[in-house]
């Protein structure tokens, strides 16, 4: 052995070498981990995708039909202010809600024409990064029946009347409602008034109310006399009541009706005033 | 002359550390997926359910000729809910209660004796004889919770019904607690006391 081959530090031949990973061997594993490791997320993203937004679909739907089925719980009359011709529905965020009276137009006017409200309700999700839309309609049909009412305040409306009623019909002591009918109608018109009796001093006095005078009331629809004229004892009864119909022919669909209750005494004798008052209307839809 | 050469003591260690924190972090990875898959999983069962929950509501409500919890018309909400409802959901006899039977929706504490954990049910109620019937509608896993609302501005047979539910895992993104509210409208009936 040498001196040379003694501090040789290579190594004998047929021995075995030691190699680290080359550049491209450690690339081409980073990569392949890489794209283990992307694989797994994007299937968890997709997975959890795939799981949120039906979700979000299905909230956004429930939330939409929440305002349908609160918006078919409320009255053809109720859905829309008449005085800002919007709807009176409350929508919860994210969603719209659009509320139209409409009609099917027949082509034949509105007298025959069916109305109805239509409800339109929008509630957006996302989707994808892009707002999506849940829509849901339905509609709320014009009423078979309806009633309109309208109470008179005594504490406001003091009407006193002394003299015996002489003028035309009908008059002035009356009790009013208007309403507006959008089809072919008819007519129950209800009263009922109750009246504060004062006689006269003294009791010998000879324009003392008399068990015989009457208070009358009679019934009048866009000034025409619908009923008879309706007599009750002042002294004995001083509240009346009284029904009457109206036909169809003599209501006028699309515009504005009047219902007018005319009340007075068929004497001079005594002092009666009004104490309270109503007036409802309970209208049917006439199909004929 | 081939010399052998084995690892050194040193190379062995280092080797057996990057093995373990190999095998961890893909132990790892495999767990954070199975959890994840898993609660998905969980929390598609918990909308099934209180899917489920809330269109049963609807079938029974509908029909219902009496309610027995009426709410307060200034607002109210109610944590059970009675009606008087048709045996037969979908033989609608309004006029007629001999047919009729009583339905409470709940929360039932705890939800099965000697268990702690509460669950939703649906309790029917026979009339005549007094016997009563629950039915699990989510289960108690869940810990659901539910709300009978009115609100003021709201029409008189409208109710809006709010079940609460939490699943043990959350997905990356997601708290565990999943909301479910719904109105319920019924037909014969209003929910709210008269003034």
């Amino acid at each position: 052995m040498t001196k040379g081959m003694m501090t040789s530090p290579a190594l004998p031949k047929g021995g075995r070498q030691c190699r680290a990973f080359s550049l491209v061997e450690v690339m081409v594993g980073l990569t392949l981990f890489a794209v283990a490791i992307v694989s797994v997320m994007v299937a968890l993203r997709q997975g959890r995708k795939m799981l949120v937004e039906p979700e979000n679909k299905g909230l956004a739907w429930s939330r939409a039909q929440s305002v349908l089925e609160k918006a078919l719980a409320m009255s053809y009359a109720g859905l829309v202010d008449v005085s800002t011709g919007k709807t009176t529905l409350t929508v919860p965020k994210d969603c719209t809600v659009n509320v139209a009276q409409t009609h099917m137009d027949k082509g034949t006017g509105i007298s025959s024409d069916i109305p109805y409200c239509s409800i339109k309700v929008d509630c957006g999700y996302t989707e994808d990064n892009v707002t999506k839309t849940v829509s849901l309609s339905g509609i709320v049909p014009f009423p078979y029946m309806q009633i309109y009412s309208q109470p008179r305040d005594p504490l406001t409306e003091h009407v006193t009347v002394t003299a015996a009623y002489s003028g035309a019909p009908p008059g002035t002591n009356v009790m009013t409602i208007k309403f507006t009918p959008l089809v072919k109608s008819n007519l129950m018109i209800f009263y009922d008034l109750a009246i504060d009796v004062t006689n006269v001093t003294p009791a010998t006095a000879t324009n003392q109310l008399k068990p015989t005078d009457l208070l009358i009331t009679r019934a009048y629809f866009n000034n025409t006399a619908v009923g008879i004229p309706t007599g009750t004892p002042i002294m004995t009864q001083p509240t009346i009541g009284n029904v009457v119909g109206v036909a169809a022919s003599a209501v006028n669909p699309g515009v504005e009706n009047i219902a007018t209750v005319n009340w007075y005494k068929d004497t001079a004798n005594g002092i009666i005033t009004l104490k309270k008052a109503n007036i409802i209307v309970l209208r049917t839809e006439n199909n004929k | 002359m081939r010399i052998p050469k084995a690892f050194t003591l040193v190379e062995l260690l280092i080797a057996i550390i990057i093995l373990m924190m190999a095998v961890a972090g893909v132990m790892g990875m495999s767990v954070f997926a199975v959890l994840q898959v898993k609660s998905q999983m969980e929390r598609a069962d918990i909308q099934t359910q209180m899917n489920f929950a809330l269109e049963d509501m609807k079938l029974h409500f509908m029909s219902a000729a009496r309610v027995d919890t009426l709410l307060d018309a200034g607002g109210e909400t109610a944590t059970s809910f009675t009606v008087l409802g048709e045996k037969d959901i979908y033989t609608i006899t309004p006029n007629i209660t001999t047919d009729n039977t009583g339905y409470t929706y709940m929360v039932r504490t705890p939800c099965y004796a000697g268990q702690t954990g509460n669950c939703l049910i649906r309790r029917t109620i026979d009339p005549v004889t007094s016997v009563q019937a629950d039915e699990v509608l989510v289960d108690a896993r869940f810990e659901p919770k539910v709300e009978f609302i009115f609100s003021v501005g709201n029409p008189p047979n409208y109710l809006i019904v709010r079940i609460t539910a939490k699943t043990k895992t959350a997905p990356v993104g997601l708290t565990n607690e999943v909301l479910r509210e719904e109105g319920i409208r019924l037909w014969f009936v209003d929910i709210v006391s008269p003034n």
